[in-house]
Parts: structure tokens; C-alpha cells; sequence
């Protein structure tokens, strides 16, 4: 074993953290017993670390209940992480890709369906940028699978979020109108806004005034994870339509 | 799904919910703001349940977790703030959850100087001294050489130090202000 005067910082943290074998150890207890600049230096580590201990030991997260029964977002602008979750989803759902259903909204449109598990007839769609385009796409998708769908009782829903939430913004949206209608005549239809969306639009000031009757209880990856569970397909509109 | 499965299933789960005071420790250190933190454990709790098959040896659970919270943590500062440096991601000073312990002036001068330190010292500092992580572990979770969990970790324990001493010397010069006007 070396000379006690040798050791170094980082041999007193490995000591401190208790990341030294039997020997070293002792090595570092025979030193701090005859030389009181290790046992200062020691105590100097013990100090800093007792004091993450005492700064956050006590910390207790406020939510406490399974992300999956409630699930999880965050505050940070809903959509940084929204879209971390998103990319589970998706890959989530891509395992059960297989099926272009181009049919349904021209050969421009690739749609998630699923191969097994994945419910053909029950489908959400999911659009998050304010782009017309994509607003027109979707609008054309729920017709076409409206029309397809319309005796066997297949469902479509869409949620938006973020620049998304134009889509249903009364006095914004280009295709109002057509949602009106929309949900009139069909019931198997379902228009999702994102309650976090709203939230973060109305801390910056804005407020949005969502097209009457558009659900806008949850946050949109709540809604998303609820559909994918209960074996909805998914289409993210903006990485699987090709306008 | 057979009986077997389902059961493995939700003992994980229930693993991961146990997991959930641990993670937002830490996360709290990493984000420096209680309703981050507790974002960040949900998505990573999410992310865990989502990828649990992922996880090969049950043991490594919280060491998983914690690499998750990272990859997302991370993700989250390139997003939001894509031209700044890591290092330059300085915490809010904001501890609001921690309720009666907020008012231990201790503990308020440990948060704020934790505040002042690099992101990379502060992830090492919560995994080393508040989950009591191997520095092998560390190294895992954070992808860095055993190395730099050492040198960071030293490092950051110098930095968090000298900022309290800082902060009791200039308490120590107010308070000899004070009498001298008195």
C-alpha cells in the first residue's frame, strides 16, 4: 500500500462514497487517524454530501399516480415532450404497420392500420401544425373513411395540438364549416382538442375559442395513449401523409 | 396475454410507481423546478412502462429509469433551448414542493447553490449522493468513463462548497454591517 500522504481527492471520495475494497479503506482510516489535513479533507466531502442529503432528501414527487392511468405531460410547452411520446407511440404502432390505405384518401395518403391487433375500423388522427394542407388532409381522410365505414360502425377521431389547435379554433379554422357539419350529421366522429394546448396558448395570453361541442377535457397525449390502448390506429398526419 | 405475463406486468409497473419519489430526487437536482421534475417522471415512468421489455435484468431497474429520465431530459433542452449550451441550462430557483424543509435556511442555500452548478456536475452529484450509485453505475447510466464520473464529481462537490462558504461569508459581512449600524 502506498505512503498515506498520498492520497489524493479522489481515493478520499472513492472512501467517502464507499467505493474502496477492504484494504484501501483501511489505508484511508489509518491516514485520517494521523493526519488531520485527510480527516479535514475527509470531513469536507462527508459535509458536501450530507448536504445533497438534507437539500433534497426529502423531496416527494406531486403526482403520484401511474402515468399509465393518468398519464403524464409536460409544462415545459406542451409539446416538447408530447412529442417524445408521440415517437413511442408511434413506435408502438409501427409494429403493426403493413397496411397502406391509400384507398381511402388518395394515393398521396400513407395511413396506419394495423395488421392483427389494430382496429381498422377505428381510427385516430393526430395533427399538430398549423397547416391547411394538412387540415385539408385530414378532413378528407375522415369523409372517405366515413363513406367506407358508413355500415359497419367504424369510428374516427382526430386530436390536435399545438399549431394544430388551429384546425379547431372558431373564427380560425379554414374548414369551421365543415366541422360543424361534420359533427352534426355523423356520430361515429370525434374532434379532440388539446386541453394542455389551450393551456399554454392562454398563458401566453391568447384565448382560444374552440369550435362549439369539440371535446377539450384532456391533454392530447392522454387522449392518445387512451385510443392506442384501447386498439385504435394511429396516423400522425404530418409524418404519414405525404401532401 | 397469459396469467404469468399479466403478473410480470404489473409487479413492473408497481416497480416503477415505487420508483417514482427516487426519480423525482434526482430530477428535482436535474431541472431545479418541482413541476419539471415531476414531468419528467411521468414521461420517464411512461417510457418505462411503454419499453418494459426492454429491460433485460430486473435488477437494473432504477439504473434503466434513470438513463431514460436522462435521454429525455436532454431531448427536452435541445428542443427548447437548441442554441444553448447544457452547461448554460442553469435551474429556475424555484423548490416550491418541498414544503416545511423550503423553510430551513440550509436547505434553501444547498438548492440555490446546487442551482449554480453545470448540468453534468449535478447529475452526477444526485445519482452519487442521493441514490447512492456506484460510481460503475454512474458511468452506465450517464455514458461516461468512470473517469469523468470522478472528476465531475469532485469537481462538483469543490463548486457546491465554495458556494456556500461564499454565501455564509457574505451572510457573515451583512450581519457585521448590521452591527455596526446598530
Amino acid at each position: 500500500m502506498q505512503d498515506t500522504d498520498d492520497i489524493d481527492n479522489l481515493t478520499l471520495a472513492s472512501f467517502v462514497d464507499c467505493q474502496l475494497d477492504a484494504a484501501h479503506k483501511e489505508w484511508v482510516i489509518r491516514a485520517m487517524e494521523n493526519d488531520p489535513d485527510v480527516r479535514e479533507r475527509v470531513y469536507r466531502l462527508r459535509r458536501a454530501k450530507d448536504l445533497m442529503k438534507l437539500g433534497f432528501g426529502d423531496a416527494r414527487a406531486p403526482t403520484q399516480t401511474l402515468p399509465r392511468l393518468k398519464a403524464g405531460r409536460w409544462r415545459l410547452g406542451s409539446l416538447g415532450l408530447a412529442a417524445t411520446i408521440l415517437v413511442l407511440i408511434t413506435s408502438f404502432v409501427a409494429g403493426y404497420l403493413g397496411y397502406h390505405s391509400g384507398k381511402l384518401v388518395g394515393e398521396s395518403v400513407h395511413a396506419v392500420a394495423p395488421v392483427a391487433h389494430r382496429q381498422t375500423d377505428r381510427v385516430l388522427l393526430h395533427v399538430s401544425e398549423s397547416d391547411p394542407k394538412q387540415f385539408a388532409a385530414v378532413l378528407a381522410y375522415m369523409q372517405k373513411f366515413l363513406e367506407k365505414h358508413r355500415k359497419n360502425g367504424g369510428r374516427v377521431a382526430v386530436v390536435a395540438n399545438a399549431g394544430g389547435l388551429d384546425l379547431m379554433r372558431a373564427g380560425v379554422s379554414p374548414f369551421e364549416k365543415q366541422i360543424i357539419a361534420m359533427m352534426r350529421d355523423y356520430d361515429n366522429v370525434h374532434f379532440i382538442a388539446c386541453a394542455s394546448s389551450i393551456r399554454e396558448l392562454r398563458r401566453k395570453g391568447v384565448e382560444p375559442i374552440i369550435i362549439e361541442k369539440i371535446d377539450s377535457t384532456l391533454p392530447a397525449m392522454d387522449q392518445i395513449i387512451s385510443h392506442v390502448q384501447q386498439g385504435w390506429s394511429y396516423i400522425k398526419v404530418d409524418t404519414l401523409i405525404n401532401i | 396475454m397469459n396469467n404469468d405475463n399479466r403478473r410480470t406486468t404489473r409487479d413492473m409497473e408497481r416497480r416503477i410507481a415505487e420508483s417514482r419519489d427516487r426519480l423525482f430526487r434526482v430530477a428535482v437536482v436535474w431541472c431545479g423546478d418541482k413541476m419539471l421534475a415531476d414531468d419528467l417522471v411521468q414521461e420517464t415512468m411512461t417510457s418505462g412502462i411503454v419499453h418494459r421489455r426492454q429491460l433485460r435484468d430486473d435488477k437494473r431497474l432504477l439504473a434503466w429509469l434513470y438513463s431514460i429520465m436522462r435521454n429525455n431530459w436532454y431531448r427536452h433542452l435541445r428542443q427548447n433551448k437548441p442554441l444553448a449550451e447544457l452547461d448554460d441550462q442553469l435551474p429556475s430557483e424555484d423548490f416550491g414542493p418541498l414544503g416545511a424543509c423550503q423553510k430551513l435556511e440550509i436547505v434553501d442555500r444547498v438548492r440555490r447553490a446546487v442551482a449554480m452548478l453545470p448540468a453534468e456536475q449535478r447529475e452526477v452529484l444526485s445519482l452519487v449522493d442521493l441514490e447512492e450509485f456506484s460510481y460503475c453505475e454512474v458511468a452506465e447510466v450517464l455514458s461516461i468513463p468512470i473517469g469523468t464520473v470522478m472528476s465531475r464529481l469532485h469537481r462538483a462537490r469543490n463548486n457546491l462548497l465554495l458556494q456556500l462558504d461564499e454565501t455564509a461569508e457574505k451572510r457573515m459581512v451583512s450581519k457585521d454591517n448590521i452591527r455596526i449600524i446598530k
